[in-house]
């Protein structure tokens, strides 16, 4: 199955959003409900179903409360579905996997352990740490932060931090990258290097990248694929193929086109003009 | 002008660490110190020895005078030796006036005490005495020391390891934070003073009583604050570690432990002036060695003055003892180093 995803290198979006590839998380008439049974029960997400392709970058977008960061959670087994499936590579999701790295928005770095030592965890924790020690340096490297490996989260900025979170989650080289808003609190600046910095990785690596994302720009220059989803009740309102070469540019014809068809779904197009007849 | 005269003079750390006036004074003091005590004559106006205060009592100077001209002596070396340590200078320069005051106040001390005798033996002793009765009576101070500090030490090993592994207890599995919390709760209140009667009719020899009581001093704060500091370690932490492969065992000893580190060393400093407390206070009542004990069987003796020695005895322990465990908690918070608290 893994070997239908192959990295031709420089040809990567035939590589990576390959249409046919094999699928690597579905999920089948999920629904979660919080409070279930109360007055207050909210429906996070209603019957949505969605098929996530090996090797492709998909973005999740939609307003708060359209369930988007709770799908996340539950492909990434920290919650649970009160109905429907969700599968990964076959396997039912159950539990929280290290084939399935999460990267919270915060970062959520252990403020009393050094970059290097963030980043080494998922190694010590699936006890392999002893043999696979060196792999810690590379990491530090690949999100350029070789010099910082002593430095401790509070010493970190937080463009930085995000980057030793998700260096952390890619060390256990997990099949899916499961990204809730890593960019969410990071200036305008910071955020356009993170984003190349994360096309890059995922040509590198070549795993799925799942993204949940407030913004739609962000979510047209990274994916191959953007699921817009609406609240009360959370499910997916349309799928859409990006389409676009890689590597992209941000004032394109295609992208801007694309931006104005995305508002326009999300009702966020703003003042529109009345059209004026004229012969 | 005066703006920028201003900004250059102040230093961010230090007073005055540029004042050579400060120090010449500081000298000075000690230097004045000794030469009031040489050469103001002692006047003894109706005391009687034997009454007023025993024939032990000691008066001998000599002590007293070799510790001033040491003082003395050493500032005066150390300024020119500082040159070559500026940053040593800057601190001893700004530490001149405490020492000027000291020095002043030792002056004033003598002459109330020794020399005019306004305030009179034996519940006041002068520094002459105080100082004089120390090396006399060294080896029996030296086991009094050595007593307390073993059983401070013992009481606060315990009170942590026992703190920490109720604190674990409690902090991770429901069915502990079930029937422990509570009485952790209420027993936590009491001070471990209040159950001395019990302890020494139960416990025997006495220092097993003793150590059971600073144990308990510490024991319960120790426990709570490890109980709280893993409580508020936040989900996504524990989250994270789950999708990075963690078993939960993992997440006990790599997550939820270093989290409420801080927290546990807030509940040892906590613990720490908690056990001193008991200690003092429990040697005063059921031991037969130790500084508080000494202290009481001083009073009974109406020799203030070990009274007193056994208090600046105290000040020196006690203060190298906190700074033991602040020198521990940095080491082990040093990732704290830097952060606003």
């Amino acid at each position: 199955m893994s070997t239908a995803v192959e990295k031709s290198g420089d040809n990567l979006d035939s590589a990576l959003a390959q249409p046919n590839a094999p699928i690597l998380i579905e999920a089948r008439h999920v629904t979660r409900v919080y409070g279930a049974g109360s007055e207050s029960a909210t429906h996070a997400l209603q019957d949505v179903s969605l098929d996530i392709r090996e090797g492709e970058f998909i973005s999740l977008i939609g307003p708060s409360g359209c369930g988007k960061t709770t799908l996340l959670r539950l492909i990434a087994g920290l919650d649970f579905p009160q109905g429907g499936e969700l599968t990964i590579a076959g396997e039912p999701i159950i539990n929280p996997g290290a084939e399935r790295g999460y990267v919270f928005q915060q970062g959520a770095l252990y403020p009393w352990a050094t970059v290097e030592g963030n980043i080494a965890t998922g190694l010590k924790a699936r006890g392999v740490y002893r043999e696979q020690k060196h792999r810690v340096a590379e990491f530090i490297d690949l999100v350029g932060l070789s010099g910082f490996a002593k430095s401790y989260p509070h010493q970190i900025s937080g463009g930085m931090a995000q980057r030793v979170a998700i260096a952390r989650a890619l060390i256990n080289e997990p099949r899916a990258l499961l990204l809730d808003e890593p960019m969410g609190a990071l200036d305008s600046f910071t955020r356009i290097e993170l984003q190349d910095k994360l096309l890059e990785l995922h040509k590198d690596f070549g795993s799925t990248m799942v993204l949940v994302t407030h913004d739609v720009d962000e979510a047209i220059y990274l994916s191959d694929r953007i699921v817009i989803m609406t609240p009360r009740p959370g499910k997916i309102s349309e799928i859409i193929e990006v389409g676009l070469g890689r590597p992209r540019a941000r004032n394109d014809v295609d992208f801007m086109h694309l931006r104005a068809q995305i508002l326009e779904k999300l009702h966020l197009a703003g003042f529109q003009p009345q059209p004026e007849f004229s012969i | 002008m005066a703006r920028q005269k201003f900004q250059q003079n102040v230093d961010p750390l230090y007073w005055k660490p540029q004042s050579r006036v400060w120090y010449t004074l500081a000298v000075a003091a000690f230097l004045i110190a000794l030469a009031v005590n040489v050469f103001v004559p002692a006047n003894i106006p109706g005391l009687e020895v034997g009454f007023d205060y025993s024939k032990d009592y000691p008066i001998d100077p000599t002590n007293y005078r070799i510790l001033l001209a040491a003082v003395a002596a050493l500032l005066a070396l150390a300024y020119p030796v500082s040159h070559f340590l500026p940053a040593i200078r800057k601190r001893l320069l700004h530490k001149a006036q405490f020492i000027f005051a000291g020095g002043l106040a030792l002056t004033l001390w003598d002459l109330l005490t020794s020399k005019f005798f306004v305030i009179r033996p034996p519940f006041f002793p002068g520094p002459v005495n105080i100082i004089a009765y120390v090396p006399t009576n060294w080896e029996n101070l030296l086991t009094h020391i050595g007593a307390s500090s073993q059983l401070f030490i013992t009481g606060l090993v315990f009170g942590t390891i026992a703190g920490i592994g109720t604190g674990i207890l409690i902090g991770w599995y429901r069915q502990w934070f079930y029937w422990l919390f509570p009485i952790l709760k209420f027993t936590g209140v009491v001070p471990a003073t209040a159950w001395m009667p019990i302890a020494t009719v139960l416990l025997k020899p006495a220092p097993v009583a003793m150590t059971f009581l600073l144990v308990i001093a510490s024991w319960f704060i120790i426990a709570f604050m490890m109980v709280q500091g893993m409580e508020s370690t936040p989900k996504a932490l524990y989250e994270v570690t789950e999708t990075l492969g963690a078993k939960r065992s993992y997440l006990l000893f790599h997550v939820a432990i270093p989290n409420a580190m801080p927290s546990v060393f807030t509940g040892i400093s906590t613990a720490t002036s908690m056990s001193l407390l008991t200690l003092v206070a429990a040697e005063m009542m059921g031991a037969t060695a130790g500084l508080g004990y000494f202290i009481n069987y001083s009073k009974a003796f109406s020799k203030f003055y070990q009274v007193y020695a056994a208090i600046i005895i105290m000040f020196i322990v006690f203060s190298i003892l906190l700074a033991l465990i602040n020198f521990i908690k940095r080491r082990v918070l040093r990732w704290q180093e830097g952060l606003v608290q």
